[in-house]
């Protein structure tokens, strides 16, 4: 080949990585926009419409409205809407970082039983009351489920640290737990009372009407303490999915990278699971549909799954109050309805990226 | 950091058997390219993974004056890099985005992002896919992951390169093409390489020294006219040989197994 046609290939491949940084970028920008649409229509529905006139007021300009509807806003509807972009972007941003260090497509906390564990906590405060000494009952379940979530976390780590299972046994591991776990539900389920029972089905259908301005603010902190590191280790999670000995080759300490992540995804689904209950798919769901629209190099890829996850469960939580007007649909239930169509066109149109 | 390369003693197994046993060559000189070469499970993965510090071995390897064994992943990195006989499949980064990820992963001291992609993409130029540069490894063939593969293990600009299998899934063309890079990029930049190769004709006419591994131990050690006898490759790899001195090189013509 002449010089001067490779010059030209090499200010091609230039243009081409400058346009789709742009493009990343673009896409960024766009997901937080369709967040904060999201958000204001997620305020806006619900028993009585507000109009998003009213909304814009009773987020920025609150003396405006009447009583009632600034207590509709504040109250009830903001803590609930927010609590579903938090509960989608950790839930997402968990299975991103899940997916790339068990390098496994189908690695989310949903699919690898951390959150059945969760469950499995939950229930064993709903029916037993088992719980930590000196907690009051409100707290009993939240916190159950997270010290749940994470020896969930712990043994797949645990496992992922010793020599004996590859990636493949984790995950393999991991599936086992969902069973184990969802029998020791089933079990308490048969041995519940009748109003422990009822209690116990609504919280593994996951729910958002749980949300209170406190729990709404635990996990804002969790995010926000757990993004930054998340962020830091981009580029050693990028180079993770070129092969873990092509990693280790690059100087990246993997076990540790693994062992921190780990930490980080329980953190990060233990606080969710332990606010709303189960929410499948959005951990599986949201990082592919990032993936699919900005690839793998995960310094887009963890914010793009972060806000790919927020945006569905926003949407979730609008489609829940929607589906059958007046009637509050659990949100667990909605995600899988919307999840699915959208992760199936996606892989319809890019499977070389599945 | 240059200076000779010197194993000795290398030891190392899975699950308490042990696959080498005492590894030990003649010190490498700077720009040299050795070849190793062995039948199947003679230990050639295993010797290039712990001498890349990826496998837990006993014995000494020292770059100069540098003990390398027990030096922590990172700073063994600096000096060290393995390209894995395994191929990123199905991964959502393109070629330059690969590349750029090797240096990003440990970014090597005063280099800026502008630096990286510059570095990055005449890498991928000398290697002759800077039309591949905006594919994603997925839609790629065997053979272009292949050279993205060695692209990225180049950009790191080791001291020392260990190359798994690196033309395995290479046709003719660019079976000669790497090879001819890597010995260029060795005589240039006094990068010593060690590779493990199976075309035995290629060896011989690629590198400066050949390693014949079988059972774990070194069986032979010398130039390829040394080490590459029709005695030697029947006791090796049980074949037939008939081996002379050509134009090119040495001529291995196998007839047949034993």
């Amino acid at each position: 080949m002449d010089v001067l046609s490779q010059t030209n290939l090499r200010d091609l491949a230039l243009q081409d990585y400058l346009r789709t940084a742009q493009r990343r970028t673009m896409l960024l920008l766009a997901l937080a926009l369709g967040c904060a649409l999201a958000l204001a229509l997620d305020i806006s529905t619900g028993p009585s419409f507000l109009p998003l006139d009213q909304v814009f007021d009773g987020l920025f300009r609150p003396d405006r409205l009447d009583r009632a509807a600034r207590a509709i806003i504040r109250d009830v509807r903001l803590p609930m809407a927010l609590m579903a972009l938090l509960v989608g972007a950790a839930l997402s941003l968990a299975g991103a970082e899940m997916q790339t260090i068990l390098d496994n497509p189908l690695a989310s906390p949903f699919t690898l039983g951390v959150s059945s564990a969760a469950s499995f906590g939950a229930a064993l405060g709903i029916v037993l009351g088992v719980g930590l000494p000196g907690l009051s009952a409100d707290w009993i379940v939240p916190v159950n489920a997270f010290a749940c979530a994470l020896g969930s976390v712990a043994l797949l780590e645990a496992l992922a640290r010793s020599r004996a299972a590859g990636t493949q046994g984790v995950v393999l591991f991991g599936i086992a737990l969902v069973f184990t776990f969802n029998a020791a539900v089933a079990l308490l389920q048969f041995v519940a009372s009748q109003e422990a029972l009822s209690q116990l089905v609504f919280w593994t259908m996951g729910s958002l009407a749980r949300a209170t301005w406190a729990n709404v603010a635990i996990l804002a902190g969790v995010l926000a303490l757990v993004l930054p590191f998340s962020l830091r280790a981009a580029n050693a999670l990028t180079a993770m999915r070129l092969g873990e000995d092509r990693a280790r080759s690059f100087g990246i300490d993997v076990r540790r990278l693994r062992l921190l992540s780990l930490l980080r995804i329980s953190a990060l689904s233990g606080a969710s699971v332990a606010f709303v209950g189960t929410i499948g798919f959005i951990g599986l769901v949201g990082p592919h549909i990032a993936r699919l629209l900005l690839g793998e190099d995960h310094r887009f890829l963890l914010p793009a799954s972060l806000l790919a996850g927020a945006l569905l469960m926003s949407l979730a939580s609008v489609a829940s109050k929607l589906i059958v007007p007046g009637v509050l649909l659990p949100a667990g239930i909605v995600t899988a309805m919307i999840g699915v169509p959208v992760f199936l066109v996606l892989i319809l149109r890019r499977p070389d990226r599945v | 950091m240059s200076g000779h390369l010197s194993i000795t003693g290398l030891a190392a197994g899975y699950r308490g058997k042990s696959v080498v046993e005492q590894f030990t060559l003649a010190p490498i000189a700077p720009g040299e390219v050795v070849a190793l070469l062995g039948p199947n499970a003679a230990g050639k993965t295993t010797v290039l993974r712990s001498l890349a510090g990826l496998h837990k071995a006993s014995g000494s390897v020292k770059l100069g004056k540098q003990e390398l064994m027990h030096l922590p992943l990172a700073d063994h990195a600096a000096y060290v890099t393995y390209m894995p006989q395994a191929l990123p499949d199905r991964v959502g980064l393109t070629v330059l985005e690969a590349v750029m990820s090797a240096l990003r992963a440990s970014i090597p001291a005063g280099m800026g992002p502008d630096d990286l992609l510059v570095a990055a993409l005449d890498v991928i130029e000398r290697v002759g896919i800077t039309h591949l540069a905006a594919r994603e490894l997925g839609q790629l063939s065997g053979g272009q992951r292949q050279l993205a593969s060695l692209a990225q293990a180049l950009v790191r600009r080791p001291t020392v390169l260990l190359l798994d299998e690196p033309i395995s899934a290479l046709d003719l063309h660019f079976q000669l093409k790497v090879m001819k890079l890597v010995r260029e990029v060795a005589a240039q930049s006094g990068m010593i390489v060690i590779m493990v190769l199976h075309d035995l004709t290629i060896a011989a006419r690629w590198s400066d020294r050949i390693v014949l591994l079988s059972g774990g131990k070194v069986e032979v050690e010398g130039s390829p006219a040394e080490a590459l006898t029709a005695e030697r490759l029947a006791q090796v790899y049980k074949v037939c040989a008939a081996v002379s001195e050509g134009e090119h090189g040495l001529q291995i013509a196998i007839h047949d197994v034993l």
